[in-house]
């Protein structure tokens, strides 16, 4: 549910830029999106498309999605990389140094959802 | 045909507004917790009894978030203290937004300490920061077993875990050692204390190990 608020905010920034670009229409929209946000990405493309459908410039944009990997630095050990899952099913990786164990780490990367680009008709 | 190279963050702008929220939280002295939960859980009850607890050595504050009912709000009322709630709606979390005019509409001069209580959900709210100093998570044993474990994203950062409901362990089969280890799976490092919202058992104790200042 929370990704509704969060497509909201992206259909209105990419409007706003398509606008000034004086585009007809919003031909591809491509967006990164963390692993390690909670933003789940069936519902990102859902209120994506719903939202896009029901935008001026947005009736027909193809909407692509590219999954950015959570990426940790270890203080404890050093280690700079993936994450793992658990134990515990999840399919969520836990914040947990894969190496040494440690839960004192910095995430480094897959925390955002960045508007990457926007294909527009002029 | 064209393409517009964007790299901006769709997270920016609210991940921005809770810093700010903090920021001016600070520069008005008052610390705060945001208090996150289940439906049920007893969020309201546990920060009742904080309040009433608390009220003593601290000016205290409180902002009741909530869909659409002033249930929670006028409950804490009850204690004396300020209380504004903060309705969401249809939204199912706190966002910073609505926080800060919350915040805006205390008498901050005269509160140190803000409890921010936030709709009950153990999943969004924990993806929206609102800008708080500590987290807090009251969950129960009623809510079964597995509710650590199920919501990973919620517990591995949070500062406090009150297990609430202790008296109904036994007749719900569900431990509170159990959900500890579930947690320390998950966090090594937030505390828990197991409560019961009705007597105020185990309240005492999680005062004692709250922080209240930076």
């Amino acid at each position: 549910m929370h990704e509704f608020s969060t497509v909201k905010n992206i259909v209105e920034r990419v409007t706003e830029v398509a606008e000034k670009e004086d585009a007809r229409e919003i031909l591809r929209l491509d967006i990164e999106l963390g692993e390690l946000t909670l933003l789940e990405e069936e519902q990102m493309r859902f209120w994506l498309e719903v939202m896009l459908s029901e935008s001026r410039l947005g009736k027909s944009t193809k909407v692509v999605l590219h999954r950015i990997p959570g990426v940790i630095q270890c203080n404890k050990c050093g280690y700079k990389g993936g994450l793992e899952t658990t134990n515990l099913d999840h399919l969520f990786p836990i914040l947990k140094c894969p190496k040494c164990e440690s839960f004192d780490l910095e995430v480094t990367e897959g925390e955002d959802c960045i508007i990457k680009s926007l294909e527009i008709d002029k | 045909m064209k393409i517009v190279e964007l790299g901006e963050s769709a997270l920016k702008k609210g991940r921005d507004l809770a810093i700010e929220n903090k920021k001016f939280l600070d520069t008005k002295g008052v610390f705060a917790f945001d208090v996150m939960g289940s439906v049920g859980s007893g969020k309201t009850s546990i920060i009742k009894w904080l309040v009433r607890k608390l009220k003593g050595d601290y000016k205290i504050g409180v902002i009741a978030g909530d869909l659409t009912t002033e249930v929670d709000a006028l409950r804490i009322e009850e204690e004396g203290v300020p209380v504004v709630q903060a309705h969401t709606g249809r939204v199912c979390h706190l966002d910073p937004g609505l926080v800060r005019t919350a915040i805006e509409n205390l008498p901050l001069d005269d509160i140190d300490v803000l409890f921010i209580e936030n709709v009950g959900n153990l999943i969004c709210p924990a993806a929206v920061p609102i800008g708080v100093h500590k987290e807090m998570v009251v969950i129960s044993v009623t809510e079964g077993p597995y509710m650590i474990k199920k919501h990973p994203y919620m517990f591995q950062r949070v500062d406090y875990v009150a297990i609430n409901k202790i008296d109904l362990q036994k007749a719900m089969n569900v431990s509170v050692h159990g959900l500890e280890e579930d947690l320390r799976e998950l966090n090594p490092n937030a505390i828990v204390i197991g409560t019961n919202g009705i007597t105020g058992e185990g309240v005492d104790k999680l005062i004692q190990c709250m922080s209240f200042q930076q």
